[in-house]
């Protein structure tokens, strides 16, 4: 309880203040310079927002996480076994590694419209750019982690004469886990950017919209103080997808921390 | 456990890098079976790359090594690392038993096997489900040798296994290792720095050169067993570490 009470005072109120603070002051700043609302709405206006218009951004908020959750997912699924079978083979390794950084520097603004012509529109396209925009952090650290086994551990492997398998579910897999999860925090947040970049260009049709079709529209309207609330969920979402990652890797990995 | 231990010969061995560095050449050496050798020599000599190649792990350039019986047959190899070499995420008991994991033994059959060498290295049972992080350095060495020993090995390598502990744990630990020893007979080859370790607890000390590294003096050391820590106190003790330690010295130069 007391260390419930200390964790409360040093790790959440701060943060907490923070943002009451940056807000008062925002508040202030738009009163003292009478800034126009369409360029910057004060903080009740984007409350008021949040409250009136709950249902249709929850929904939106519901569909942007539903995408960049299953992107993140894709990437992680795939992201290991190309990790996976780069670990096996130095070739593949150097023949195909530069390529998969071409997933992370392609302008996806760029060919976000292609995919949606492959994919067409509706989710898959969304769940196409959140994936292209998240697998490279999980493919490049999970096949660090799968290439940087300490030599005397694989020679303990060899003294023990172990199979190509042995060697990778016993060895390789476990020592990348740790990997795997700095990756997949990274990506957790680039899935989130992901589903939205993607939205800006897909719709879901008769489903509704996501956070990113949203942020688009409510900006050609100058409609600041929807905007403004878009973008706070569009935080909100990123920063707890990347709490629930977090967590779930703190508790299934604590023995992995040692290394 | 029982085990029938090899003879270890190797003739006119050597080893040349592929960076062209020769770190043994034309080295013979004959291991009893059953005997208790260890090997001095200056640092960077060759020692472990010697125990290397007994064990396996380094293709010889020339000359051959055999580690057979009468019969010729194949031996269990057991090597201890330098580091304990532990997977950080296994438990101890997962740790031991993985050796036969590797060979895919039944489970029960681990299970048992890694209890004994558990018990025989002298760790408790309820150390078993510890992480390695969870261990003290001379714990982790034990956990070490125990998997050394689940597979029931003919010959036993250790490589400087108790250079980073400090003294007491390392005179406990040999102790321990000579009871083992005298218990299970392997034929063990004992790589160290350290001159009252290895009269304490071999039969013979070989002295190599600097490299290329070549058997320069061997001494015979017929202390009688079983050898306990008082041993360590007596003057003959203190004479032939005096004579080991001239050679190691000579060596160096």
């Amino acid at each position: 309880m007391k260390q419930f009470v200390r964790v409360v005072l040093t790790r959440v109120a701060p943060p907490l203040i923070a943002s009451a603070l940056f807000v008062g002051l925002w508040a202030v700043v738009i009163q003292l310079f009478q800034v126009k609302s369409f360029l910057a709405p004060m903080p009740g206006d984007v409350w008021r927002v949040l409250v009136r218009e709950r249902e249709s951004l929850w929904h939106a908020c519901w569909l942007t996480g539903q995408a960049a959750v299953l992107g993140l997912l894709l990437s992680v699924v795939c992201g290991f076994v190309v990790a996976a079978v780069f670990s096996q083979s130095k070739i593949v390794r150097y023949s195909l590694y530069p390529y998969a950084i071409f997933l992370q520097t392609v302008p996806i603004v760029a060919i976000a419209p292609l995919l949606v012509m492959w994919f067409g529109y509706g989710g898959s396209g969304v769940i196409a750019v959140a994936f292209i925009l998240s697998v490279f952090p999980i493919i490049a650290n999970v096949t660090e982690g799968m290439t940087s086994v300490p030599r005397s551990l694989h020679e303990l492997f060899d003294l023990n004469r172990a199979s190509r398998w042995q060697r990778f579910t016993k060895l390789q897999v476990p020592h990348s886990l740790p990997y795997l999860v700095t990756g997949v925090r990274t990506s957790s947040g680039l899935s989130v950017i992901g589903a939205i970049v993607g939205e800006f260009f897909v719709g879901y049709g008769g489903d509704g919209f996501g956070l990113g079709y949203l942020i688009r529209v409510t900006a050609e309207r100058f409609q600041t103080d929807q905007l403004f609330a878009a973008v706070i969920l569009s935080t909100l979402l990123g920063v707890m997808i990347f709490a629930v990652v977090s967590f779930v890797a703190e508790k299934c990995l604590s023995r992995f921390r040692a290394i | 456990m029982t085990s029938t231990s090899r003879r270890i010969i190797a003739q006119r061995l050597g080893v040349t890098f592929p960076d062209g560095q020769t770190t043994l050449s034309e080295l013979d050496f004959r291991g009893e079976p059953g005997e208790f050798v260890s090997i001095l020599g200056p640092s960077g000599c060759g020692k472990s790359t010697f125990l290397r190649c007994v064990a396996g792990l380094q293709e010889p350039t020339t000359g051959t090594l055999l580690c057979e019986d009468d019969e010729a047959a194949a031996s269990r190899i057991a090597f201890v690392f330098q580091d304990p070499n532990l997977l950080p995420w296994r438990n101890v008991h997962q740790n031991v038993g993985l050796p036969l994991e590797l060979e895919r033994q039944s489970s029960e059959q681990i299970a048992v096997r890694a209890s004994d060498a558990i018990q025989l290295v002298g760790l408790e049972q309820n150390d078993s489900s510890k992480l390695p992080h969870m261990l003290s350095g001379g714990m982790r060495m034990r956990v070490s040798l125990a998997r050394a020993l689940v597979t029931d090995p003919h010959v036993l390598l250790l490589d400087e296994p108790f250079a980073a502990l400090d003294e007491i744990s390392r005179q406990m630990l040999n102790e321990e290792l000579l009871r083992l020893w005298q218990q299970q007979g392997w034929t063990t080859l004992f790589v160290t720095h350290n001159v009252t370790e290895a009269v304490f607890l071999s039969q013979r000390v070989i002295v190599m050169s600097r490299r290329p590294a070549t058997i320069i003096d061997e001494f015979a050391i017929d202390f009688d067993q079983p050898r306990d820590a008082e041993l360590r106190g007596t003057p003959a003790f203190a004479e032939t570490t005096r004579r080991v330690s001239a050679a190691l010295r000579g060596a160096m130069s």
